[in-house]
């Protein structure tokens, strides 16, 4: 069922034959290895989860052979060197899947690590090491004790905390990678519908790497929200699909549904808003993520939790079944809408770059 | 960045550089036709709008998009996209003769033979000739094919044209209409329409403003009784009326999507800049729609390009420039909601000789309209696009 999504990805036009061809590598396997439709049938046997931990370290294994985060890294660190925005297209071929698990996170953490040295780098790069990626709040609730060398406060907003071999966090303008058994992870935040991510309390913890961030923190957000955003394109993309393929088909009133206005006025928002937030992430990737990624992930979210939402409508009753795969995009989208930052926080620094703010705003 | 980057960006700044000159140069000619102590009367805008397309015409940019043979310069839409952010960076006023240059005229190019085109096109690119477009009607607006204005042969070969047009925009100044009119009635609603160049001068053609609930008199009613003009009023071949107004509007999206964004990226900008002067006494809540806002005009700019880079390869936008018609008329009325808002909210935000936030909400309202509802675009982008069943 390769419809609209795929006539669509990313700069098709603008892309070199090593780009097109790791794209197209990306699709294939997503589409084998982690396909929505293998993984709609997992969450109907054992629950409705983000993705099995055994599986996903698997998949980053695979990813890792395949060259998929290697590429994000310099030449001169070992890596591939490829444009910023391949990493895009890999995220938006795996949004088209809703490939679930830590993998973004690992990528995310190869290029903040690029800086870091083989010791840290290679692990990583090799996914032996499986990551969680973390970004303090603006104001930091991590303090940094440069006498003793330690690391205290709360984390929030850390997926997958609880499975991975290391915590990559984001603090201030440094990142940090530590070991889970150094931390204390509060359970009962990772309980609710929607598996939210997890909260942890550091206690003096010593990094095992702690490292001026390339390009600051504002860039490595903008970077971790790009390519968020490029999957939330690649999944809204894909569950427009299912959708549309719905109300062609389903019949009421002698009709399929789908010929009714007021379902295709909801389709066509759904086309009008991914059409816009596909264009903005696409602009944003071809700059190397150095502008509009704020804006970019902005817009991809509000498309995405809206296309989902609407998917489900345009679906009926059925929609709120795990008959069909609609609720994988429902939950989803509200999943990453706190990653890597929550999107509210987004739109602050939007709001401050503008100059919007007065000093006191500011503080806020 | 390629060597074939670089070199287009030095040509861009080049033009873009030499664009600014020229508005720099003209701009204070048409300031001059304005009290600048009072907000800007419609008398006033007209004679401005005129003006421009005398001076456009004159200095060549009119025919910016044109082939040398009509002595332009063949540009692409990368540096129609530079002129029209100039003219949005300095207010500049809209060309009178724009309907001509970008959408009637270019229709004609492509539907005519030599000589029709010969006959028309120069009066279009010196401003000589302005003209307006007679399409919709009181019972044909968005199904236009139903349209009802006729045209016959009378004995002496002459054409008998008897009907109502209505939304003509700009016909009380207009030279020159195009007129679609049924020629055969027999025919599948859209095969028996022919187009018609009436000079609106013609005995029979009656204009009445249309008084707009902005006060304002954009568009027009045009009567048509017993209107009578020669054969070579007949746009293309008899029959042909269909493919011109199709070909028309085709010029008119794939141009239209650009001004507009352009248009509304400085509206948005300048809003933010009257926020930031006012920060102080601005809600919060205020500040936050116009983030909201801010981050649309991005994904509109961000979407003429791609569409924009579709095009430059040879294809067409398709549903696409309708979806961004309507993406771009909501958003346009959600900045004129919150500069009124602004303006009813913030002492001292109102700024009349500037920007009339009352105005620009009224005549917001017309945008979700004109140029194909938003209804009927969304039906175009779910069957067209989504392929959904009729």
């Amino acid at each position: 069922m390769k419809t609209e999504s795929h006539d669509h990805i990313m700069m098709a036009a603008n892309l070199t034959a090593d780009e097109i061809a790791i794209r197209d590598l990306a699709i294939e396997f997503f589409s084998g290895r982690a396909s929505l439709d293998s993984q709609h049938q997992a969450a109907q046997r054992i629950g409705q989860g983000d993705g099995a931990p055994d599986m996903a370290r698997a998949l980053c294994k695979e990813m890792a052979d395949l060259g998929f985060f290697s590429q994000a890294v310099p030449e001169s660190q070992g890596g591939l060197g490829l444009a910023p925005k391949v990493s895009g297209l890999i995220a938006e071929a795996a949004g088209s899947e809703l490939v679930p698990g830590s993998w973004l996170d690992q990528l995310v953490a190869v290029i903040l690590l690029s800086d870091a040295g083989p010791a840290v780098l290679t692990p990583v790069l090799n996914a032996e090491h499986i990551v969680s990626v973390g970004f303090d709040a603006p104001q930091p609730l991590l303090r940094w004790d440069e006498t003793a060398g330690t690391l205290s406060g709360r984390i929030s907003g850390l997926r997958f905390g609880a499975s991975s071999d290391r915590w990559v966090i984001v603090s201030g303008d440094h990142v940090n990678v530590i070991d889970p058994a150094t931390a204390v992870i509060d359970d009962d935040a990772d309980i609710d519908a929607l598996s939210m991510s997890s909260m942890a309390r550091l206690e003096a913890a010593v990094p095992l790497y702690r490292g001026e961030l390339p390009r600051g923190r504002e860039q490595a957000l903008a970077v971790a929200g790009g390519l968020v955003a490029a999957f939330s394109i690649g999944a809204s993309a894909r569950c427009l699909d299912i959708a549309v393929d719905y109300v062609g088909s389903r019949e009421q009133f002698g009709r399929p549904i789908g010929s009714f206005q007021a379902i295709k006025h909801r389709a066509a928002n759904a086309w009008a808003a991914l059409l816009h937030a596909r264009s903005t992430v696409e602009l944003a990737a071809a700059g190397g993520w150095s502008s509009g990624a704020t804006e970019a992930r902005i817009a991809a979210d509000g498309c995405y939790r809206s296309i989902a939402e609407s998917a489900l409508q345009m679906h009926g009753g059925i929609g709120f079944t795990s008959e069909v795969p609609i609720h994988l995009f429902v939950k989803n989208s509200q999943r990453l809408r706190a990653w890597p930052r929550p999107v509210d926080e987004a739109l602050d620094s939007v709001r401050a770059e503008l100059g919007l703010d007065t000093p006191q705003e500011h503080q806020r | 960045m390629t060597a074939l980057d670089t070199e287009e960006a030095a040509s861009e700044t080049a033009l873009r550089s030499e664009i600014r000159d020229w508005f720099e140069i003209i701009m204070p000619e048409l300031q001059a036709l304005r009290d600048p102590t009072v907000p800007l009367t419609e008398n006033e805008d007209f004679a401005m709008r005129r003006r421009y397309s005398e001076l456009l015409a004159q200095d060549g940019w009119a025919s910016l998009a044109w082939d040398r043979h009509w002595g332009g310069r063949g540009a692409g839409f990368a540096e129609r996209l530079v002129f029209a952010q100039e003219a949005a960076r300095i207010d500049a006023p809209d060309s009178l003769s724009r309907l001509g240059v970008d959408i009637i005229g270019p229709a004609i190019n492509v539907l005519c033979d030599a000589d029709q085109s010969q006959h028309f096109i120069p009066g279009i690119l010196d401003a000589s000739v302005i003209w307006c477009q007679g399409f919709s009607e009181p019972n044909a607006g968005s199904d236009l094919a139903s349209l009802s204005t006729k045209a016959a042969l009378d004995t002496s070969g002459n054409w008998v044209i008897n009907g109502q047009k209505v939304w003509t925009t700009i016909g009380q100044y207009a030279d020159m209409c195009l007129v679609l009119a049924r020629t055969e009635t027999d025919e599948r609603p859209h095969r028996g329409i022919s187009s018609f160049a009436v000079p609106m001068t013609t005995p029979g053609v009656t204009v009445r403003p249309i008084d707009q609930i902005t006060g304002g008199h954009d568009f027009c009613e045009v009567f048509y009784d017993d209107v009578v003009v020669g054969p070579e009023a007949l746009i293309g071949e008899r029959g042909d009326g269909w493919k011109f107004a199709m070909t028309a509007l085709g010029f008119e999206r794939s141009i239209n999507f650009m001004a507009r964004q352009v248009k509304l990226a400085k509206q948005v900008s300048d809003l933010l800049a009257q926020i930031r002067r006012h920060r102080d006494a601005v809600p919060s809540r205020l500040k936050d729609r116009a983030v909201e806002i801010h981050v649309r005009t991005i994904e509109l700019q961000a979407t003429v390009s791609h569409l924009m880079a579709a095009i430059d390869r040879g294809e067409s936008p398709g549903p696409d420039n309708n979806a961004s018609k309507v993406f771009w008329s909501e958003t346009f009325q959600q900045m004129a909601d919150l500069g009124l808002e602004l303006e009813q909210t913030v002492p001292g935000f109102r700024d009349p000789l500037t920007v009339d936030w009352a105005q620009m909400y009224l005549s917001a309202r017309a945008s979700t309209i004109y140029a194909g509802t938003s209804e009927i675009q969304r039906n175009i982008v779910a069957e067209r696009g989504l392929g959904l069943p009729k």
